[in-house]
């Protein structure tokens, strides 16, 4: 939470404790672009709530400074009356969503929920990535050669054709190549490999 | 408008080349005729010289042939006689014989020598009885053989004969003459005569000739005289005696030409002179004139195209009020052509069709103008009447017109219309009240978004603060000792926005209240005409004569509602089913009700009015009817009102069926 108003920093920071999210605030964006720097704070998952009306980083400088260090969680931005001109155009810019001054409190919290649920997801869908990048290196080149038969929609028979071996060396190595993926079926396979945008 | 006669110099220029071209040939004939005139002057007086020549001629022609017959005539006389005188008896008697009668020796000296010359020889002269002269001169010489030669003719022809003239013994000429006789055909002598030339020219020509004649006998160098002499007052005429060489030479004396027809013609070619004098002085004058009445057109043409094009209306009334004149613009301006308003069977004590009655007299109101030097200068703000029933607002001006000696022969008024210069005041004045409203409303947005910041942060922590002890309070998660600094926190974020609140508050009060007494009448009519209205909407005043209803009010903060009022009426006024839309602004005596007694200000409109579920909420703030209005007018006017302890309210307009606001003021506050 960043926010150069104590009162309000502290009001937001009473109330999140308050639907049991951890929360720490700074009191402008420099001070927390430097504990992110100096490593007083991890870069591990959370939600950044930013003023955009700070001094004298402003939320819109701040973000970008983010962005520039690639920090892959959600930023919410906080905006006052007149500035949602300026928050929309964060939004477009990459912010996950804005909230408009005075807000509903509760709404407000759950907005912080779904993003934290979003950049969670996102981090498990991270390491689904990671394993499953892992367990295709793991692969070895015949195992390659089926799967890439398997996802072209072949039969074991037309793949043992194509490959010139035989049916069952096919059907062992479709096994393998299931196990070591973790996946159940051929579809489930393609399903994963597509939204993991994998080849 | 569009068939008004545009001015054309081209046809103004063509008139006068016209005229020049015509003038050209006048000039042209003119010196036709007067070559004319001048030749045949010319060939009169040849003519005439001619005539006159030829009249001479035949006048000396007869002169001469007179003078040879009348002397012929005498000369036969002569030779009778002399026949005579040969036949009486004894012709050679020495004695003389008698003298016969007649002209010729009646007087003395005319016949010099008469005598009978025998035949035989010539040398009868010898005989003795010739006198001594005579016998010389027949001696010798020239006049002896022209002697014997006249003898020997007679002889010869047998017929008498005539020598001379020859010179005389004492030296004055002499005509010889013979006259032969015979007896039974033999010749017997001569009968011979000696006459004086001089004496004869003197003695025989009638005095009336000789009275403008003078006669000599010219010699063989007469024609040698003649030629040195005028041929005209000198001429030769011949005499033709047979044998004789005789001329006269005649001097015409005293010679009159004739008088008469050169007369006649000096005096016809002074009448003709005088004629060619008058015809070019005509011709000139005629020029000038041409030239003058060029120039009058043009300047003619240039004040009728002035005239034409001015904007300005023109009239002219004479001294009795009359409508001399209207030019083309007022005509335009009023709707009535000219001829109809000046038309002189319209009488005089109706007013003219463009002037509205209740204005007064015309002529009087015109001439008043013209002797007021505040109203010379500054015109009268009048109105006129269309002819199609609109009214027009016009500024004129008026003077005397006076003559070049000071007379005063009438008036002249000037026009100007001023409901184009009205309308496009209007038009300014109407954008520079859009621009102020969105100036207004851009200092207004900042307002309100710098107030909604300021209040946006102490709220909004509030808020949290509140929602998180409540989610707390709902877990019983927090104790009692953990709320009281909480809530202790919120207290003080409610006492800070308060303060944004104060803060603003002082700013808004920060202009001071300065209540005089205030006469509303002339203050509402000042506030109601300076309020511009929008085109075609009309104002209506209704208020008491006099100052009215005196109130103690800040006349600056009661002149902010009132025109706001106006001005919104106008507004709605315009957008009202019935055009023309109407306002009216009237002062009502107030209700008895109230303590003290109040009087009411009063604005109603044609406009759609106000209907009844919005009439709770018009007078608050950013609550506008008006597309792009900030909904401010009211709340301000209801401010100022009751500022001043008064009230505003709003109902139907019973008069116009619009919406009517009241601004009821208390008069003892």
């Amino acid at each position: 939470m960043v926010d150069d108003d104590p009162d309000f920093r502290e009001g937001l920071v009473w109330l999140l404790e308050s639907r049991g999210l951890p929360t720490r605030s700074w009191a402008g964006g420099d001070a927390f672009l430097q504990a992110l720097h100096s490593g007083t704070q991890t870069r591990e998952c959370a939600v950044v709530l930013l003023d955009i009306r700070m001094e004298p980083l402003s939320g819109l400088a701040t973000f970008e400074q983010l962005k520039a260090l690639a920090w892959p969680w959600p930023v919410l931005f906080l905006t006052g009356h007149g500035d949602v001109g300026m928050a929309v155009a964060a939004v477009k810019n990459g912010a996950w969503d804005f909230l408009e001054k005075p807000f509903q409190n509760n709404l407000l919290v759950d907005k912080v929920e779904a993003a934290r649920r979003a950049a969670v997801e996102l981090v498990q869908h991270e390491q689904e990535r990671l394993r499953m990048q892992q367990a295709l290196a793991a692969l070895s080149a015949r195992e390659r050669e089926v799967l890439r038969e398997v996802l072209q929609g072949h039969y074991n028979k037309n793949i043992a054709d194509h490959l010139g071996i035989a049916q069952r060396t096919v059907e062992f190595h479709r096994a393998n190549i299931f196990e070591k993926l973790q996946v159940g079926s051929a579809v489930d396979l393609a399903h994963r490999l597509g939204r993991l945008g994998l080849e | 408008m569009a068939t008004e006669p545009r001015l054309d110099f081209d046809t103004l220029d063509l008139d006068t080349h016209r005229a020049a071209a015509l003038t050209r040939r006048a000039l042209a004939g003119l010196v036709a005729l007067l070559l004319l005139v001048a030749v045949s002057a010319v060939l009169l007086v040849v003519f005439l010289r001619q005539e006159e020549a030829r009249e001479a001629d035949r006048r000396r022609t007869a002169d001469a042939e007179w003078l040879d017959q009348t002397l012929r005539f005498h000369f036969r006389r002569l030779e009778n006689d002399l026949g005579a005188l040969a036949q009486r008896p004894e012709p050679g008697a020495p004695t003389a014989p008698a003298q016969p009668a007649g002209l010729w020796w009646q007087q003395p000296g005319l016949v010099v020598f008469h005598g009978w010359v025998p035949a035989g020889d010539g040398r009868a002269a010898e005989a003795g009885t010739w006198p001594a002269g005579l016998q010389a001169l027949a001696r010798g010489g020239e006049s002896a053989n022209a002697l014997a030669l006249l003898l020997d003719t007679t002889r010869g022809l047998q017929r008498t004969a005539h020598a001379g003239p020859l010179p005389g013994p004492d030296g004055q000429p002499l005509l010889w003459l013979a006259v032969p006789q015979f007896e039974q055909g033999r010749f017997t002598g001569d009968y011979v005569a000696a006459v004086s030339v001089d004496q004869v020219l003197a003695r025989l020509i009638p005095d009336w000739f000789l009275q403008d004649h003078r006669l000599s006998s010219a010699g063989d160098d007469g024609g040698s005289a003649l030629a040195a002499a005028d041929p005209r007052s000198r001429f030769l005429a011949p005499i033709n005696l047979p044998g004789a060489q005789w001329r006269l030479q005649v001097d015409l004396l005293g010679r009159q030409a004739p008088l008469a027809p050169r007369l006649f013609f000096v005096v016809a070619l002074i009448c003709l002179v005088g004629m060619l004098l008058a015809l070019w002085r005509l011709w000139r004058d005629t020029l000038r004139r041409q030239r003058a009445e060029a120039r009058l057109q043009t300047q003619l043409a240039l004040r009728t195209a002035m005239e034409r094009s001015v904007t300005l209306g023109l009239r002219a009334w004479d001294t009795a009020g009359r409508l001399l004149y209207a030019n083309p613009a007022f005509s335009r301006l009023v709707g009535w052509p000219a001829p109809v308003l000046t038309d002189p069977a319209r009488p005089t004590d109706q007013p003219p069709p463009y002037w509205p009655p209740e204005q007064g007299d015309e002529f009087q109101r015109m001439r008043h103008g013209a002797t007021e030097p505040e109203l010379q200068q500054a015109g009268q703000a009048l109105q006129l009447l269309h002819r199609e029933g609109h009214r027009i607002d016009v500024l004129t001006h008026s003077a005397p017109l006076v003559l070049a000696d000071g007379t005063v022969v009438g008036w002249v008024g000037s026009v100007l219309d001023l409901t184009e210069r009205r309308r496009v005041e209007r038009l300014a004045a109407r954008q520079q009240e859009l621009l102020e409203a969105s100036a207004r409303l851009v200092a207004v947005g900042e307002v309100a978004s710098t107030l909604a910041h300021e209040l946006n942060q102490p709220l909004g922590a509030l808020s949290s603060f509140a929602t998180g002890l409540l989610n707390r309070m709902r877990e019983r998660r927090i104790g009692y000792d953990d709320i009281v600094p909480v809530v202790e926190r919120i207290e003080r974020m409610a006492e800070k926005a308060g303060h944004v609140i104060h803060r603003v508050n002082a700013f808004a009060r920060r202009q001071e209240m300065r209540r005089q007494p205030l006469a509303l009448a002339p203050f509402v009519e000042r506030v109601a005409l300076g309020t511009t209205l929008p085109e075609g909407v009309q104002l209506d005043l209704r208020l008491p004569i006099g100052e009215g209803p005196v109130v103690p009010a800040d006349a600056l903060l009661l002149e902010n509602a009132l025109h706001n009022l106006v001005l919104n009426a106008g507004e709605w006024a315009r957008q009202g089913p019935r055009p023309p839309g109407r306002v009216q602004v009237a002062i009502i005596p107030g209700d008895s009700e109230a303590p003290g007694g109040q009087v009411g200000i009063r604005v109603a409109d044609s406009g759609p009015g106000v209907p009844a579920e919005q009439r709770a909420r018009i007078f608050d703030a950013f609550a506008s009817g008006k597309p792009g209005g900030m909904g401010m007018g009211l709340a301000i006017c209801r401010s100022i009102v009751e500022a001043h302890h008064g009230r505003i309210e709003v109902s139907d307009s019973p008069t116009l069926q619009g919406a009517q606001f009241t601004l009821w003021l208390p008069l003892n506050p």
